[in-house]
């Protein structure tokens, strides 16, 4: 046993540390990543219900404790990626609530949050009650029972006082409720590791202090028979799990304090993924060692309730340094959901609430309106507290904790339907939303909550016999269903109704245009962007400011709104109309303040609006997806661009080679033209200056004279050809011949030239037709050059070969003459290449036969290359496709 | 000829009708004449004929005529043997390379006879 001082300080001392960890981390004193703190903040889920209740669960009904930790755990693949969804929505609408996120889905209504504000705070101070009871039967238990003390010496009430003080400090300090609590979290996440650690430690401290072992409880359980609730599934109603589960996956999203955990205070998306693991293990962890302790509860304890077990059996063991932790852990649990439930609550009362009710009613409110809203917020946390205290002391003595938990999880599940399928279905409307919300909760409230009051004759009686004696409506058997449990048949007809409604209704109704507006956001957060406008009317810039700097201040807001009118190109007019994208900013700036809904009305109090008409807002969807469009075809044409720049970077370089390549070819050709004129030239001087020379040099002159100019001609026309070839000016004109025919036809033409020069040719074409499509032309160009090379350079023999491979044609020329140098192989068809190689002997010709044989079948995709033969001479080898193709 | 021992000429060039037409004109005139068509044919008849005045072609399959030239200004026995580039490269760099390497004329291809002769008769 220990004082009732020592406990008072113990947790007066755990408040001061957790004080301390808040304000450390304020200071940036720690260096634990956010995303651990976050992971660990979500078991902010985990309160003096899982600590104390779930072993008083599993000694009365067996395994049915689980589901509620079964379910977060078996849904978090599904629950992972609409948080994600959720998260990404809030970061941009700057939702501070589940009820700011609801409202603002649908077109910002404000009877909307206040109704999902009212339905919270009814669904969750008795939650916060049996937070409270927990504390205060762990004091009870650990300092012994007083009875007939006077509410002065109640310590509940300074347990309350306390937290509500916490909460004030830390928790409401700011007006932008956005800006997030980085030292309730980092405090919150200590919490959850206190917990578990107390948790397993006082658990081990049963298992093998009180007894020898886990398995030596199971033995003696085994023998009193209290194994079977664990092992048999009598009484295992799997609809009874199944709802269980569901509603505890639906309240990882929807209870207010985890949407604040998970959504508001999320720093980043990506740290959800660490909070995918690190929760469910954390779950795992702190049920490991329910069962146990429930049983040696059971073994040991007669009296006192199941949910008192673990305080008691640790109280057994007289050990103050135990009873303290134990204490202190379950502390930890109940304070931790109370500051940040508390948070979350007054954020929504007095954004949903309070800030309509005053703040439209600005002229009334002559001092700063940031300090108003941060007043009504710690009014409200020390009247929810309050509440919370009476209830405990009113009510909630005669309920088990997890009773009350469940059917507050069952109140927050009734909002799934309106955010659920406000976040994928686009036939959402707001009456929907207003109907199924109203409906679950008026079914929840019969279903659950009147039960809950059973022992009043008149509630007894509608227990038992329904309304005016209506048996099918009895509270707790709706039409006549009776195999759930009480609480399982609450979830089933509030949720599915809930459901049902909102889906029937959307269905028929239509979306309305404030509605639509905020659709988009929802549905397609990632892609929508905020319609220019959405403010059809005129709102002076110092209008604006001048509220806004209520709220913010007079620095901030100039600050804010200069660097947005900086970011996006706005002009400030001071006495003129305000950009409507900054109407908007501050529309969107203010929510952050009191919320989307309060926000919206504020903003048009200082707007002469204009309602905004269907086509207006079909307008604006219309002007937003052009904007979108437009961005689009704007991206993909800076891609196109940046590709063509690379291009055109590279083509320069290109052309600068080629301009290189074309300097060394023009002064190639001008020598070559230099070099016959020069002979002519000279030539014709002697012929002139000589008149005694005798007539046989005279016709050897005159014979010299006339081939040079025969051999310039031909070098012109040749370049030219070269040219139009490359430039591409050259046009295939292509036509179905014989290719036979046309080797037939080059060599007669040749034949005198061969015979002369004492040459043979041979030629073996084949039997089968050898038709191509080509521009004959061009190929007889070609053959004729390559067949006149070969007689230059044979020895005495050129042979011709030509066959079909496939699809292709391929002709080969052969000479015996002295082959080719290997590493020249590929210069021969270089552009004047043989001026380069050339012996002792002048061959004639230009020296761009090879390069315009290479160009006419490079024209017509075909290869052309040289090669020695085996025995003796050159080959020359090309390959075209039998039909040209463009 | 106001000499009367002739002047020694070698004419270089790969084109056989130019090193035909020079031939000719340098008997003509007076000279006594060997024609080389490559580089390795002249600097083989450069040491014996050890001649007073070269024509060089610059274009040439084998050794260019820069060389040729190089060549002669390092033998000591070709001191006095004047060069004189006859080439169609024709740009003032070229012709600048050309004066460079000690030829004392660089005449563009085609050039005229009677030019030609005249600047040589005057060296």
């Amino acid at each position: 046993m220990i004082s009732k001082g020592v406990i008072i300080a113990l947790a007066i001392a755990y408040l001061c540390i957790l004080f301390l960890v808040a304000n450390l981390s304020e200071r940036n004193k720690f260096k634990i990543a956010s995303s651990w703190i976050y992971a660990l903040s979500m078991a902010v889920y985990c309160t003096a219900w899982t600590f104390f209740g779930s072993i008083g669960n599993a000694a009365e009904k067996g395994l049915s404790f689980l589901p509620v930790y079964l379910g977060p755990t078996l849904f978090m693949p599904l629950i992972a990626p609409v948080l994600v969804k959720i998260i990404r929505i809030s970061k941009r609408q700057r939702i501070t609530s589940i009820a700011d996120f609801i409202s603002s889905r649908y077109g910002k209504n404000v009877s909307l949050g206040i109704w999902v504000t009212l339905f919270c705070v009814i669904g969750i101070v008795p939650y916060i009650s049996i937070q409270l009871k927990a504390i205060t039967s762990g004091i009870e238990i650990l300092t012994g029972y007083e009875n007939n003390i006077g509410w002065w010496q109640d310590s509940t009430l300074y347990i309350a006082a306390v937290l509500a003080l916490f909460t004030m400090v830390y928790g409401i300090r700011h007006i932008d409720a956005t800006e997030q609590h980085k030292g309730v979290m980092s405090a919150i996440a200590f919490e959850s590791i206190i917990k578990l650690v107390a948790f397993l430690l006082c658990g081990l401290a049963i298992c093998y202090v009180t007894f020898n072992n886990t398995s030596d409880i199971f033995k003696q359980a085994a023998i009193k028979n209290m194994v079977a609730p664990f092992t048999t599934n009598q009484n295992f109603n799997s609809w009874n799990w199944i709802l269980t589960a569901l509603v505890s996956a639906l309240s990882i999203l929807f209870l207010p304090r985890q949407f604040q955990v998970a959504v508001v205070e999320n720093t980043d998306v990506n740290h959800v993924k660490k909070s995918m693991w690190v929760f469910p293990l954390y779950l795992l962890l702190i049920n490991l060692l329910v069962i146990p302790i429930a049983l040696a509860g059971k073994l040991t304890l007669q009296q006192g309730s199941p949910d008192n077990y673990f305080l008691l059996l640790i109280e057994q063991l007289k050990n103050p340094g135990l009873s303290a932790l134990v204490f202190i852990g379950g502390f930890s649990a109940a304070t931790g959901m109370v500051i940040v439930e508390v948070i979350a609550l007054t954020t929504m009362i007095s954004n949903h609430v309070l800030a309509p009710l005053f703040l439209t009613r600005s002229s009334k409110i002559a001092y700063n309106a940031g300090k108003f809203i941060l007043n009504t917020r710690r009014i409200a946390a020390i009247f929810l507290l309050f509440f919370a205290y009476l209830f405990e002391k009113q009510v909630a003595e005669r309920y088990s904790l997890i009773s009350i938990g469940l059917i507050s999880f069952t109140a927050m599940a009734q909002l799934a339907p309106s955010v659920l399928f406000g976040l994928f279905w686009k036939e959402s409307n707001r009456k929907a939303a207003v109907v199924s919300i109203l409906s679950g909760f008026l079914l929840w409230f019969y279903t659950l909550v009147i039960p809950s009051f059973k022992g009043s004759t008149w509630i007894d009686h509608l227990l038992l016999n329904g309304p005016f004696s209506i048996s099918w409506l009895k509270p707790t058997e709706l039409f006549g269903m009776n195999h759930l449990d009480p609480i399982s048949h609450g979830i089933f007809w509030s949720l599915g109704i809930n459901t049902l409604l909102f889906v029937l209704i959307s269905l028929q109704g239509k979306v309305e245009n404030s509605v639509h507006m905020q659709q988009e956001l929802f549905l397609h957060p990632s892609k929508t962007k905020y319609p220019n406008a959405i403010w059809n009317g005129l709102t002076l810039y110092h209008d604006l400011k001048s509220m806004l700097a209520r709220f913010i201040g007079e620095k901030r807001v100039e600050l804010l709104l200069q660097g947005y009118a900086n970011r996006h190109d706005i002009i400030i007019q001071e006495d003129g109309p305000a950009d409507r994208r900054m109407v908007r900013f501050a529309e969107r700036l203010l929510g952050g303040v009191v919320g989307a809904a309060s926000s919206r009305l504020m903003i048009s109090s200082v707007t002469t609006e204009e309602n905004i008409t269907l086509t207006e807002v079909m307008d604006i969807v219309k002007e937003s997806q052009q904007i979108i469009e437009l961005n689009k075809e704007l991206r993909k044409k800076s891609i196109e661009l940046e590709k063509a720049s690379s291009a055109l970077s590279a083509a320069n370089e290109k052309l600068l080679h080629a301009d290189e390549l074309k300097n060394e070819f023009l002064y190639t050709v001008t020598h070559e033209l230099r070099t016959p004129l020069t002979s002519i030239r000279a030539l014709s001087e002697i012929l002139h200056d000589n008149p005694d020379l005798d007539e046989e040099q005279r016709q050897q002159y005159l014979s010299i004279i006339t081939r040079e100019i025969e051999k310039l001609s031909h070098l012109i026309t040749q370049v030219l050809n070269l040219e139009k070839y490359e430039s591409g000016r050259q046009r295939i004109h292509p036509i179905s011949f014989e290719m036979k025919d046309l080797l037939q036809e080059v060599m007669d033409s040749l034949y005198p030239l061969a015979q002369e020069k004492n040459k043979i040719m041979l030629c073996n074409l084949p039997n089968e037709q050898l038709l191509i499509h080509a521009d004959r032309s061009l190929l007889v160009q070609v053959v004729y050059n390559l067949v006149s090379n070969a007689i230059k350079f044979a020895h005495e023999k050129i042979e011709i070969l030509i066959r079909k491979q496939g699809d292709e044609l391929e002709v080969q020329i052969c000479d015996d003459g002295p082959g080719i140098d290997e590493f020249q192989k590929d210069l021969l068809f270089d552009k004047f290449y043989q001026y380069k190689q050339h012996h002792l002997l002048k061959p004639e010709g230009s020296g761009l036969g090879l390069a315009i044989c290479r160009r006419i079948i490079e024209l017509h995709h075909g290869k052309i290359s040289a090669r020695n033969n085996v025995t003796k001479g050159a080959s020359f080898i090309f390959v075209l496709p039998s039909i040209y193709q463009e | 000829m106001e000499q009367d021992v002739k002047k020694k000429i070698l004419v270089v060039d790969d084109d056989p009708y130019i090193l035909m037409s020079l031939e000719f004109l340098m008997k003509k005139n007076g000279y006594d004449v060997l024609v080389a068509r490559n580089g390795t044919e002249a600097m083989a008849i450069l040491r014996e004929f050890l001649p007073d005045i070269v024509l060089l072609d610059i274009m040439m399959p084998d050794v260019n005529g820069y060389d040729i030239c190089k060549y002669i200004r390092s033998v000591k026995k070709l001191d006095h043997t004047k060069v004189v580039f006859l080439s169609a490269k024709s740009t003032d760099a070229d012709i600048k390379k050309g004066l460079e390497l000690g030829a004392v004329l660089y005449i563009s291809k085609p050039f005229s006879t009677r030019n030609l002769m005249k600047q040589l008769n005057d060296l």
